[in-house]
C-alpha cells in the first residue's frame, strides 16, 4: 500500500478531470474537421487543455453518473447502459453499471478487481481488462505525453469547449483502435473510441459532484483489498 | 650415442608429426567446447526414454530466448522490434523467431471455431457444472456492456463471448506482456518494450552456436537501431535465456584460462631459462606438454565427439603431471661430470614409468563411473600421459643437452640449504615443530568443512547477463520455475485425464495465491471426457430452447428468428478434437514442446509452473496423483552431484588403499608408510585449508584432490628412487611443484567459483605435497646415521 505508482496517481487526478458537466457530445461531422488539425502534446497542454489540466489538481473526491452507448455493427441495436462512478484521489476508481445489468470494477493502485456476481470469470476478464488498463489510464488522466507516444494528436476548439482527437502511431495500437475523440471544457464531457472493426464506444459523464475534502469511511472501504 | 636411441627418436618423432597433423587438420577445426555443467552428469538410467524426452524438452527451453526491444516511443519500439526480429530470422542462427502473433491468434481462433461445441473455458465449464448458468449469462452481459470490451477479439459472431473466454484462458502466459495489435508489449515508466521470442538452432552451451548467435544478436541490434531512424541510440535491448549466461561463462572461463596460463607459462619459462641457461630445456618441456595435450584432446574428440570445458581444465592440469617427467629428466643433467643421456635414461626411466603407472591406475578408475565428464578426464589422462612420457624418454635423450651441466650457483646454494633442511627435518625436531603442528591445524580445519552440492552455487557470480535476466523477469513479471510436472500414461486419453486431475489441483493453488501460473496441454486440448462434458453442458444450459444463448440474444435485441437459427447450429452429436488433429493444426505450434508424445507404449506431457511459492506442496501433489511426477531438475542435479562427490571420495580412498598396498609390496611396509605421508598429508592440509577458509567442498574440489594425489605420488617415488642423488631429485621435485603450481594454482584467481576452488585446492595440495615429500624424504643408502637420529 505504501508504494505509489505516480502514473496511477495521475490517473486518479485525471478522473477528477473526467468529471465534467455532462454536456452532450459534439456532432460527428465535427470529427472530420478535428482530424484535419494536427497538434502536439506541448501545444495541447499549454493551450486548449491548460484550464482543464489545472482543474485536475483541485478535487480529491469526484462522483457522478455515466451514460454509455456501445455500437457493434453486427448487433441488431446499440447497447446502452447507465451507472455511476466514484473517483477518490490516492485510492482509485469504481465504475458501476446499474442498468440494464449490474456490474462493477474497481481500479486501484494495486490493479484491477471485479466485484460482479460472476466469480468464476475473473481470469479471462482480468486479462482482457489488463490489456487496456494502460491506455485507460492515459486516456482518463489526459496524460498527453503518454498519449503522444502512441497516438498522433489533433486539437480543435477553445479552452471552454475543446475536442482532441487521436490516431494510433504504431502497428500494435492500430491493431485494436482506429481513433479516439475526447470532448470537454473545464472537465471532460465525453470520450468516444472507434475500434478497428468500426464499432464505437461512447461514454458521457453527467451530474458531477466534486470536492477537495477527505473521502469518508464507506468510500474508502470500496478500495480496500478484498480476499480472493 | 647408441643407434637404438637415435632410431627410437626418429620413429617417435614421425609419430608425433602424425599426431600434430591429425590434431591440427582434423580435431582442432571441429572441436566444440561444451560448457553446460549438466552435460558432465549422467542421466538417470531408470527413467530411460522418458528422461531423454524430458531432457529434450528442457533443451528446447534452454534454446529459447526472450528479447525486449524498448524505446520511449511505442511507434519506434514497434518498428525497431520488427527490424530486430527480421534480422534475427535472416541470420540463420535461429530456428524460429516470433515477433508478431496475429497468425497465432487467428489459428487459435480458427481451431476454436471448428471445435466450439466441445471446447469450453475452464471457468465457464465450472459455472455450468455447478448448475449456475446465470453466472455465464451475467458474465456475457457484463462483457457486452463493459466500457473496455472494445478490444475483445471475436465480437458479435459469438454473443456469449465463449470463444474469447476460451482463448483468453488459453493464452500462454507471457507474464505482464499484453497483446496490442499483433505484438506483445510491456510498459515501464515511459518506455515501451516489445517482446520477441526466438529459438536457437542448437544448444546455447555449444561454443559454435554461441558465436553465431552473438553475432546475429549484434546485427539485429544494429538493425533495430537503424529501423528506429535518428533515435536509434535510445533503443534498449534486453535478453533473457540460457544463451547470455552460457556465453558469458564461456568467455570468462576461456579468457581467464588463457590469461592465467599465459602468466603461468611466462613464469615457468623464466624459471627454466634462468636455471638451464638455454631455451632448449623449456622448449622441450613444452613439446612434451603439447604432445600429451594434443593426444589427450584428440582421443577425447574421437571418443566423445566433443570436449567439456571442465574436462579440459582438469585434463590439462593432469597433463601438467607430465611436466614432472620433463623436470625429472632435465634435472638429472646436473647429477655429475659422468652424466650421459644413456645413464639418464637408466636413472630416470624407472621412477617415471612407475609413477605414471600409479597415476594411470588411479585415473582408469574414473572410467568405471557412469559420469561423462569424469570419463573425458580419464581419457585425456590415459591418452595424454603415456604420450608425454614417451616424448620425454624418446626425444629428450637426443634433443636435450647431451653433456653434463652445472647448476647456477644460486640454485646450488638453494639445493644445499634445502637438502640440509630436509636432512635436518628428517632427523630432528623440525619435523615435530613444523609438520606435526601443520597437520594438527589442518585436522582442526576438517571440523569446519562444509559440503556444497547445489548446482546453482557452481555457476559464475553476478554479471551483466544475470542483471539483464533479472531486469527482463521484472519487466515481464515472469518467474518460470525449473521444476515441472511430468505426466505419463498408457494411452493419449488417459494421459489427458491424468493431466486434468493435476491441473485442477494447480488451478486451486493459483486461486489460493500459492502458485502464479501453469501451462498444460489440456488448456488447449482437453481430454475427450472433458470435451463430452462440455458438449453436454452446452446442450443442456446454453443451446437449449430457453438457455443462456437465447436469453442473452433476446436481451441485446435479436429477434426470435435469429435466435432459432443460432440454436440450430448445435450438432446432434459431438465431434471431438483428437490429439492428432490438434498436433497437425498450426494453433498447437507453441504447445507442441509440452507434448512429449509416445515412446515405448508410454505417452507423456510436461506441465510447467510459474511463480511457485512452496515446492513441498507441489511435490506432494505429484506424489499423490497417479501418473504424475514432480521433477525438480535443480534439486535432482544437486542430488546427483552429491552422489558423485561421495562416489569420487570413495574412489579416492580406494586409490589410496591400492597405492599403499602396491608400495608396501614394492618397497616394504616401512618405506610405504613414509611414501604415503605426502599424499595423505597433502589432502589433509588441502581439506583443512578449505575448512579454515570457509570454502565449501564440491565434487570439483574432490577431483582436484585426485590430481594432488597423482602428483604427490610422483614426488614421493622420485625422491625415494633417487635417494642417492638427493640434490637432483630435490631439484626435479621442486621444479615440478613450482611449474605445476604456476600453471594451475593460478586458477585460484578465477572469478568462476568452482574453477577458483580447483585452483586453491591444487595450490594448497601441491604446496603441502612438496613440503611433506621433501621433509619425509628417505636418507641416502650411504648416508651414515647421524648422532641425532640415534639419540
Amino acid at each position: 500500500m505504501t508504494d505509489q505508482d505516480p502514473r496511477r496517481a495521475v490517473l486518479l487526478a485525471l478522473m477528477v478531470f473526467l468529471a465534467g458537466d455532462g454536456v452532450a457530445a459534439a456532432a460527428s461531422d465535427a470529427a472530420a474537421e478535428l482530424f484535419s488539425r494536427p497538434s502536439t502534446a506541448r501545444e495541447l497542454s499549454s493551450g486548449l487543455l491548460k484550464d482543464a489540466l489545472d482543474e485536475i489538481g483541485r478535487s480529491t473526491v469526484v462522483e457522478g453518473k455515466f451514460r454509455q452507448q456501445r455500437t457493434v455493427r453486427k448487433l441488431p441495436r446499440p447497447l446502452q447502459s447507465t451507472g455511476d462512478f466514484l473517483l477518490v484521489r490516492q485510492l482509485g476508481l469504481r465504475w458501476r453499471t446499474l442498468e440494464p445489468i449490474q456490474d462493477e470494477f474497481v481500479l486501484t493502485r494495486q490493479g484491477l478487481s471485479l466485484k460482479s456476481q460472476q466469480r468464476n470469470l475473473p481470469r479471462a476478464r482480468r486479462i482482457e481488462l489488463g490489456a487496456v488498463t494502460d491506455l485507460m489510464f492515459a486516456l482518463f488522466s489526459l496524460d498527453v505525453d503518454a498519449l503522444d507516444r502512441r497516438f498522433a494528436l489533433f486539437g480543435d476548439g477553445s479552452s471552454t469547449n475543446w475536442q482532441i482527437g487521436m490516431r494510433p502511431r504504431d502497428r500494435a495500437t492500430a491493431g485494436a483502435i482506429r481513433q479516439v475523440t475526447v470532448h470537454g471544457g473545464l472537465h471532460v464531457d465525453s470520450i468516444a473510441i472507434v475500434n478497428t472493426a468500426g464499432d464505437e464506444l461512447r461514454v458521457e459523464l453527467l451530474g458531477i459532484v466534486a470536492h477537495g475534502g477527505e473521502a469518508d469511511a464507506a468510500q474508502r472501504a470500496i478500495f480496500e483489498p478484498h480476499s480472493p | 650415442m647408441a643407434p637404438r636411441i637415435v632410431a627410437r627418436f626418429w620413429l617417435w618423432l614421425a609419430a608425433l608429426a602424425a599426431l600434430a597433423a591429425v590434431f591440427l587438420l582434423i580435431v582442432q577445426p571441429r572441436l566444440t567446447i561444451e560448457t553446460d555443467l549438466l552435460d558432465l552428469l549422467p542421466r538417470d538410467r531408470a527413467e530411460g526414454t522418458l528422461a531423454d524426452r524430458l531432457a529434450s524438452f528442457a533443451g528446447t527451453g534452454a534454446r529459447r530466448l526472450l528479447f525486449l526491444v524498448g524505446h520511449r516511443s511505442t511507434e519506434i519500439a514497434s518498428a525497431a522490434s520488427t527490424g530486430f526480429a527480421d534480422s534475427l530470422a535472416a541470420s540463420g542462427a535461429f530456428a524460429d523467431v516470433h515477433a508478431h502473433w496475429a497468425a497465432q491468434m487467428d489459428s487459435a481462433s480458427a481451431l476454436y471455431r471448428e471445435n466450439r461445441f466441445v471446447l469450453l473455458a475452464r471457468s465457464i465449464q465450472a459455472s455450468l457444472e455447478a448448475n449456475r448458468p446465470e453466472e455465464v449469462e451475467q458474465g456475457a452481459l457484463a462483457t457486452l456492456y463493459s466500457p473496455i470490451a472494445f478490444a475483445r477479439p471475436g465480437g458479435s459472431d459469438d454473443p456469449l463471448g465463449l470463444d474469447a473466454s476460451f482463448l483468453l484462458e488459453e493464452v500462454p502466459s507471457a507474464g505482464a506482456a499484453q497483446l496490442e495489435g499483433d505484438q506483445l508489449v510491456v510498459r515501464e515508466g515511459d518506455t515501451t518494450y516489445v517482446l520477441i521470442v526466438a529459438q536457437l538452432q542448437g544448444s546455447p552451451f555449444d561454443s559454435g552456436v554461441q558465436q553465431q548467435a552473438s553475432a546475429a544478436i549484434g546485427a539485429a541490434t544494429a538493425a533495430a537501431q537503424s529501423a528506429a531512424g535518428g533515435d536509434g541510440g535510445a533503443i534498449r535491448v534486453l535478453v533473457s535465456g540460457a544463451l547470455p549466461h552460457a556465453t558469458a561463462a564461456t568467455r570468462s572461463a576461456t579468457r581467464e584460462v588463457a590469461l592465467l596460463s599465459t602468466i603461468g607459462t611466462v613464469a615457468v619459462l623464466a624459471l627454466l631459462v634462468s636455471l638451464f641457461r638455454s631455451w632448449r630445456a623449456p622448449a622441450l618441456g613444452m613439446v612434451a606438454l603439447a604432445a600429451g595435450g594434443s593426444a589427450g584432446i584428440a582421443a577425447t574428440y574421437f571418443i566423445f565427439g566433443r570436449v567439456h570445458l571442465i574436462a579440459l581444465v582438469f585434463g590439462s592440469s593432469l597433463i601438467g603431471v607430465a611436466i614432472d617427467y620433463s623436470m625429472h629428466y632435465l634435472s638429472d643433467q646436473f647429477r655429475g661430470p659422468h652424466w650421459t643421456p644413456e645413464s639418464a635414461l637408466r636413472h630416470v626411466a624407472p621412477p617415471i614409468l612407475m609413477s605414471m603407472g600409479a597415476t594411470l591406475a588411479g585415473f582408469a578408475g574414473l572410467l568405471l563411473m557412469p559420469f561423462p565428464g569424469l570419463r573425458q578426464m580419464a581419457v585425456i589422462a590415459l591418452a595424454g600421459l603415456p604420450v608425454a612420457c614417451a616424448t620425454v624418454l624418446l626425444v629428450f635423450p637426443v634433443l636435450a643437452e647431451t653433456r653434463p651441466a652445472r647448476l647456477p650457483a644460486w640454485c646450488g646454494r638453494f639445493l644445499i640449504a634445502l637438502d640440509g633442511w630436509s636432512a635436518g627435518a628428517r632427523r630432528s625436531r623440525y619435523f615435530l615443530r613444523l609438520i606435526v603442528p601443520l597437520l594438527l591445524v589442518a585436522a582442526l580445519g576438517l571440523v569446519r568443512i562444509q559440503f556444497q552440492d547445489d548446482i546453482r552455487a557452481l555457476q559464475p557470480p553476478a554479471n551483466d547477463a544475470v542483471t539483464m535476466e533479472r531486469r527482463t523477469r521484472e519487466l515481464l513479471k515472469d518467474s518460470t520455475e525449473t521444476a515441472v510436472f511430468l505426466v505419463s500414461a498408457r494411452d493419449a486419453q488417459e494421459l489427458l485425464r491424468s493431466e486434468e486431475r493435476l491441473t485442477a489441483e494447480l488451478a486451486r493453488m493459483v486461486e489460493g495465491g500459492r502458485l502464479g501460473s501453469f501451462r498444460a496441454v489440456t488448456q488447449s486440448l482437453p481430454s475427450e471426457a472433458r470435451q463430452r462434458a462440455a458438449f453436454d453442458l452446452l446442450h443442456r444450459y446454453v443451446y437449449s430452447r430457453d438457455g443462456v444463448l437465447a436469453r442473452v440474444m433476446r436481451k441485446i435485441g435479436y429477434d426470435e428468428r435469429a435466435i432459432a437459427a443460432e440454436l440450430a447450429t448445435f450438432p446432434p452429436s459431438p465431434h471431438f478434437l483428437e490429439p492428432a488433429t490438434w498436433l497437425a493444426h498450426p494453433a498447437s505450434e507453441l504447445w507442441r514442446p509440452f507434448w512429449l508424445g509416445e515412446s515405448g507404449g508410454t505417452f507423456a506431457t510436461v506441465v510447467t509452473l510459474g511463480g511457485a511459492g512452496d515446492l513441498a506442496e507441489l511435490r506432494s501433489v505429484g506424489a499423490r496423483l497417479p501418473g504424475v511426477r514432480f521433477v525438480d531438475r535443480v534439486h535432482d542435479i544437486s542430488q546427483t552431484l552429491m552422489r558423485y562427490r561421495v562416489a569420487v571420495s570413495w574412489l579416492l580412498a580406494g586409490i589410496y588403499f591400492v597405492l599403499a598396498t602396491v608400495l608396501a609390496f614394492a618397497f616394504g611396509l616401512k618405506a610405504a608408510l613414509r611414501l604415503m605421508l605426502p599424499p595423505v598429508g597433502a589432502i589433509l592440509i588441502a581439506l583443512g585449508g578449505l575448512g579454515w577458509l570457509g570454502i565449501p567442498v564440491t565434487l570439483f574440489t574432490v577431483l582436484a584432490l585426485l590430481l594432488t594425489l597423482a602428483m604427490a605420488v610422483d614426488y614421493a617415488i622420485f625422491l625415494h628412487e633417487a635417494r642417492n642423488e638427493r640434490r637432483t631429485a630435490l631439484l626435479a621435485v621442486t621444479l615440478s611443484a613450482l611449474t605445476t603450481a604456476l600453471s594451475f594454482g593460478l586458477l585460484a584467481f578465477s572469478t568462476t567459483p568452482f574453477i577458483r576452488a580447483i585452483g586453491l585446492t591444487l595450490a594448497m595440495g601441491l604446496g603441502a605435497c612438496w613440503l611433506l615429500a621433501v621433509a619425509s624424504a628417505e636418507a641416502p643408502d650411504s648416508d651414515p646415521p647421524s648422532p641425532e637420529s640415534i639419540a
